[in-house]
């Protein structure tokens, strides 16, 4: 189960996206994001498509791994591309059969629409791939100060987000422990019909909450009884230094950006 | 019908070079109380997923009861396999989910296609036969102590009415006291109605009396497989498998050299079934000193 489960996985390789000062990345990929929503052209895609692939290229991971991450979205995806393959209707008719018509915009806008998702997923997971759980927050935290001026503790976003980080892989472990030994009392999640599988769920849903409050729980405890309180100013772990390679990075997109909304 | 395995590996798809079972072979009778020893990490758990087939080998095979199961192939009837051989994980008590102990303890039965009357006086002869009240079987399985809901949990799988029942680290948790408890009852079972029980443990000491039969797992190898006699003679081998000398093999093991005596012979010529409790121990210690006055 954890091996399917690609995102939120360090690959260290020591390239300078590592090195990247974690705000700075995270900043690129909210410009990124920006990017591919603009995107309309042809020249635009293939332009964006080159550029990050060649970032990614550049981490030393293997590009089929930033790949992957899109799998888990697979069928999402195609189902985006069908909706607007066959509800699009611009352009010229291409092909009319029984109720189904489709025009030449939708499978255009199919494609794109396909293409777009792509490009972000594979990007995003730069940024898990390349900075540690705790960095992430970190950054996320300093870059959510300024949301103080509303009363909302960026220190407890931060906090809330490190702990959900850390407790996937704990959960699905404890998930799959269940799931064998209800396989064990017979009820085999796999070679259920689909009607027991909804009730089977609940046997699975139950204890695995119940895990969870324990957990969180005891997790409290044990924060506070080490003297963590929210609010208070706590010693940091890292020192988060903006360098010139990340103002060059973040460069890089704000020209792509540029380009994309002269293009 | 015994459980012999046969040169069986495991390895995770997680970890392909790594065999977290490396060529186990193994026999174990009828109604025998089994103890699996290990430290952490030695593959105990994984060879325990292998007797109802949660995990299959990725090479050799197994014989379970009357199913065979071998590498690659598909098992039959998996389900009749897992109602004959009961599984009861690391805290099991985690795993309860319905509103009464009733519902918990019939699920299984049910699952087996046993009738709601049928399941629910399953239910009631597992309680009992566990050692907890019939009053629980309406309460929450949330409002129990710890090592009620443990209990109970174990008691889900006894519901079953498995042939062969596998605990792995039952005891870990609990007390002193009620651990030694506990051991007993499994004890009884094992005797009384002439189920085979497992028990995983890293604690050698807890399972010496009840054992007929030892299994000792080191990185994924069976190092040492017998009586827990047998064990004691190879008892200087236990610190290379990263496990400590039990304290009664040590204590008898200084008065052999206080003697110049030796256990083995006298235990062996006697028939004496060796259990290593303080009783027993006291008796070997006994004799041990009355045989070598009468050397003298």
């Amino acid at each position: 189960m954890q091996q399917r489960f690609i995102l939120g996985r360090v690959i260290a390789t020591g390239s300078w996206v590592h090195k990247l000062d974690p705000r700075a990345k995270m900043t690129c990929i909210l410009i990124y994001a920006v990017i591919t929503v603009l995107l309309h052209s042809l020249v635009d895609f293939i332009a964006v498509t080159i550029i990050s692939q060649l970032i990614l290229l550049s981490t030393r991971i293997k590009l089929t791994m930033f790949w992957r991450a899109v799998r888990p979205l697979r069928y999402l995806m195609l189902f985006i591309f069908l909706f607007q393959l066959f509800l699009e209707k611009g352009g010229d008719l291409l092909l009319a059969w029984g109720p189904i018509h489709i025009y030449s915009e939708g499978i255009i806008t199919a494609v794109f629409t396909v293409w777009r998702m792509f490009l972000l997923v594979t990007f995003t997971a730069l940024l898990t791939f390349t900075t540690t759980p705790a960095m992430l927050t970190q950054a996320l935290e300093d870059m959510l100060k300024p949301l103080q001026i509303f009363r909302i503790s960026p220190q407890a976003i931060a906090l809330m987000l490190s702990i959900a980080l850390r407790f996937i892989p704990t959960i699905l472990e404890e998930t799959e422990r269940i799931v064998k030994a209800q396989a064990s009392r017979g009820a085999d999640l796999k070679d259920l019909p689909w009607k027991d599988k909804a009730k089977a769920m609940i046997a699975l849903l139950v204890p695995v909450t119940v895990c969870a409050f324990r957990r969180a729980e005891e997790l409290v405890n044990s924060m506070e009884a080490r003297g963590y309180k929210l609010g208070e100013p706590r010693s940091k772990f890292f020192r988060l230094t903006w360098q010139r390679q990340d103002t060059y990075f973040l460069l890089i997109f704000v020209l792509i950006g540029l380009f994309v909304i002269w293009q | 019908m015994p459980i012999v395995f046969n040169e069986v590996s495991h390895t995770y798809g997680s970890n392909p070079e790594q065999l977290a079972l490396d060529h186990v072979q193994f026999h174990i009778e009828d109604g025998q109380f089994v103890g699996i020893i290990g430290p952490t990490g030695s593959g105990k758990s994984t060879l325990l997923q292998h007797f109802n087939a949660i995990l299959r080998p990725t090479d050799g095979k197994a014989q379970v009861l009357d199913f065979l199961i071998v590498a690659g192939e598909k098992i039959h009837e998996v389900k009749r396999l897992r109602q004959r051989v009961g599984l009861v994980f690391q805290f099991p008590e985690q795993q309860l989910f319905a509103e009464t102990v009733e519902r918990d303890l019939c699920y299984g039965p049910m699952n087996f296609g046993a009738t709601e009357a049928e399941a629910k006086a399953l239910a009631a002869e597992a309680l009992q036969q566990i050692g907890l009240s019939q009053d629980l079987l309406s309460r929450s399985p949330f409002q129990l102590s710890g090592g009620q809901m443990r209990k109970v949990a174990i008691a889900s799988v006894l519901a079953m009415n498995p042939d062969v029942l596998v605990l792995d680290e039952p005891t870990a948790t609990l007390d002193p006291r009620s651990r030694e408890e506990f051991m007993t009852l499994l004890h009884t079972l094992c005797r009384a109605q002439n189920k085979t029980i497992i028990v995983v443990t890293h604690r050698l000491d807890e399972v010496l009396p009840f054992t007929d039969h030892l299994l000792v797992m080191h990185e994924g190898k069976l190092v040492f497989e017998g009586s827990n006699i047998e064990l004691y003679e190879k008892a200087e081998k236990l610190p290379a498998w990263r496990m400590a000398i039990p304290k009664p093999f040590r204590v008898l093991k200084s008065c052999e050299r206080m003697t110049s005596n030796q256990l083995i012979g006298h235990v062996r010529q006697d028939g004496i079934k060796a259990t290593f409790t303080p009783s027993w121990v006291a008796d070997q210690i006994h004799h041990l000193f009355e045989t070598r006055q009468q050397d003298d």
